[in-house]
């Protein structure tokens, strides 16, 4: 009996130690090895725009076009394909069911389809900042997001695996960009 | 012993030797056992106290002081010292179930310290990596790993803070979403614990604790899940989840048993009286349906569990019903009958109707529990009892009273008489144990 409890637990504990830590070599595989993309941000909704610590992140082309749209009527996961346009930013060209056999994709969720077109929601959301540069940091985010703006993420992608390396004002990280706003 | 039965037992001591019923030093060897034993008691729970708050103090200073650079950190070393946080409390827990197994602080309190760094490790990896996860899955993911804790170190502390993660899960993800019936399987998962804490002795503190978190647990997260699923059809599974609730520990208790550690009863009896008395207003019963879409829309095997689970609780309370009618004991007979009867008052109200008949069925049958549970604890000398019962007989009639939209005058005259009613009760109650009294 104490025997099958002391097992029990190396196996609890393995479990507890295996999850966060299998997240953390999956990521930083996919930030090592994957290759890196350009994704134009958009404004979200300001009143949602932060929640805690965190500026709240979406891609600003987030629907594919597609020829069975009934397919993705009901949230699912699937795997849209990415690629660059003529200024070297990414965007997703289509979407599938199962990973597509080549070329970069990224697993994602659907949420919704109407239109031809199929909304996709990528595997982040969010960008966690310092409390303190929070606040200036959303305003920033959003004079500088949507249409023409020059806000962007970059984000390494792996076999499916996306995350994020940074978020860009104007080429220049975030946390510098309002750092120095905010020195001046 | 109760700590107020101790007190009671020491204070007649004096009498009990001056009138030659107990010799001095019986009396004498009686007061020091039960000194040794409270003694005993008050440090075991300011050991478990100070434990508890230790492992915080020392948790959030370190995470302050870690916050403080925390931005300066690269992302390995943040998500190495959030598997750090994880590895040093399960190492303190594994001390602690290997060599401290028989000191209950540190098996609370270190259980505790996993339980919550379990959460903490897994926030700061998705912190580090910006991943997102919706709340309701985080916080699956973190009571599947947290639950082993429970059965492995046996911690009280540790199934409590598994039954604030269900409620939590199950409110901040708005019921699961399409996958509602993970609600049952997390209740599930904890039931043998549960089960296994019945038959232990001793420890009844810690013990009501943990089904204290069970009979709110589960109630409450159902309100996320049930209406969706279920549809029109909520109040028969609640009725029959209450009913099981006073059954299950009526297998197991003692009527003697102080209240508070019956909280399946206390919280089944009042969740009863709440649907009995909800189903006696007539909207309730009009435009009845099927389950519009819940069912449909999650795993194929939603329907069916819900279904079996709803009979299953259901047929037992039915068994338990007739049982305790035929023995004449119509308080707990009627209540293990309400599950029947919103079965029955929900199949024949689906054909449509105004739903009049149901309704009345509804009040007789509230009238009658609230009667019974009045009569059972003038019978038997129970305060508690009695005054449920005359509270129950008067929401009844004041609900229809404020249905039958009456003068001011009636209403005000219904209150007093209510009032009377209740101080004549308690005043008849108290003076009958006065009378009993040598």
């Amino acid at each position: 009996m104490k025997h099958g409890r002391l097992w029990l637990l190396a196996a609890a504990f393995a479990a507890q130690l295996s999850v966060p830590a299998w997240t953390i070599v999956d990521r930083e595989i996919t930030l090592a090895r994957g290759e890196s993309f350009r994704f134009r941000t958009t404004v979200v909704d300001p009143y949602d725009a932060f929640r805690g610590r965190y500026v709240r992140v979406a891609i600003a082309d987030d629907t594919v076009q597609v020829e069975d749209a009934t397919l993705f009527e009901r949230p699912s996961t699937a795997y849209a394909a990415i690629v660059l346009d003529e200024n070297g930013y990414a965007r997703f060209d289509a979407v599938t069911l199962e990973p597509p056999e080549s070329g970069p994709y990224m697993k994602v969720r659907t949420s919704g389809a109407g239109g031809g077109g199929v909304r996709l929601r990528p595997p982040f959301d969010r960008y966690y900042m310092n409390e303190r540069l929070a606040p200036e940091a959303e305003r920033v985010y959003r004079d500088h997001s949507g249409a023409g703006g020059d806000a962007y993420l970059d984000v390494a992608v792996r076999g499916g695996n996306a995350v994020i390396e940074g978020l860009y004002i104007e080429g220049e990280p975030i946390e510098a960009y309002v750092r120095r706003l905010t020195d001046r | 012993m109760a700590y107020g039965r101790v007190q009671w037992l020491k204070n007649e001591l004096p009498t009990l030797v001056s009138a030659g019923v107990l010799p001095p030093e019986s009396a004498d060897r009686l007061r020091r056992h039960y000194e040794a034993r409270g003694a005993g008691r008050g440090r075991s729970l300011a050991l478990i106290a100070f434990g508890v708050l230790g492992a915080k103090l020392i948790g959030s200073g370190l995470i302050l002081l870690i916050a403080h650079n925390w931005e300066a950190l690269s992302q390995g070393v943040r998500a190495g010292l959030a598997l750090a946080l994880l590895l040093a409390a399960q190492l303190v827990t594994g001390f602690a179930h290997l060599r401290r197994a028989d000191s209950h602080a540190w098996r609370e309190s270190t259980a505790a310290f996993l339980t919550l760094s379990i959460g903490a490790c897994m926030a700061l990896v998705t912190q580090t990596y910006n991943i997102a996860t919706a709340i309701d899955d985080f916080m699956l993911r973190w009571l599947v790993l947290a639950l082993p804790v429970v059965y492995v170190t046996r911690s009280r502390i540790a199934a409590v803070l598994y039954f604030v993660g269900v409620v939590w899960a199950t409110g901040a993800g708005q019921g699961f979403g399409e996958r509602g019936v993970i609600l049952w399987g997390l209740l599930a998962a904890i039931a043998p614990f549960l089960v296994a804490l019945t038959r232990e002795t001793g420890g009844a503190r810690g013990k009501a604790l943990v089904f204290w978190a069970a009979a709110l647990a589960a109630p409450l997260a159902s309100l996320f899940v049930v209406p969706r699923l279920l549809g029109d059809a909520w109040a028969v599974f609640y009725a029959a989840l209450f009913a099981g609730m006073v059954a299950l520990e009526a297998r197991g208790s003692s009527d003697d048993a102080p209240l508070w550690q019956r909280p399946l009863t206390i919280v089944g009896a009042l969740g009863a009286s709440c649907v009995g008395l909800a189903l006696t207003f007539g909207d309730l019963w009009r435009s009845v349906d099927l389950p519009a879409s819940g069912l449909h829309e999650g795993p194929w095997f939603t329907l069916p569990v819900t279904w079996v689970l709803t009979s299953l609780l259901l047929l037992g309370a039915s068994t338990a019903a007739t049982r305790r009618l035929l023995e004449r004991r119509w308080g707990l007979g009627l209540l293990y009958a309400l599950p029947l009867l919103t079965g029955l008052g929900y199949a024949t109200a689906l054909g449509g109707g105004e739903g009049g008949t149901q309704s009345v069925v509804a009040n007789v049958y509230v009238f009658a529990l609230g009667l019974a549970a009045l009569l059972s604890g003038l019978a038997r000398d129970r305060l508690v009892l009695a005054n449920g019962g005359m509270a129950l007989l008067s929401l009844l009639f004041l609900f229809r009273f404020v249905d039958a939209d009456l003068t001011l005058l009636l209403r005000g005259v219904a209150f007093i008489v209510i009032g009377v009613a209740f101080l004549g009760m308690n005043v008849r109650l108290l003076w009958t144990r006065k009378e009993a009294r040598p």
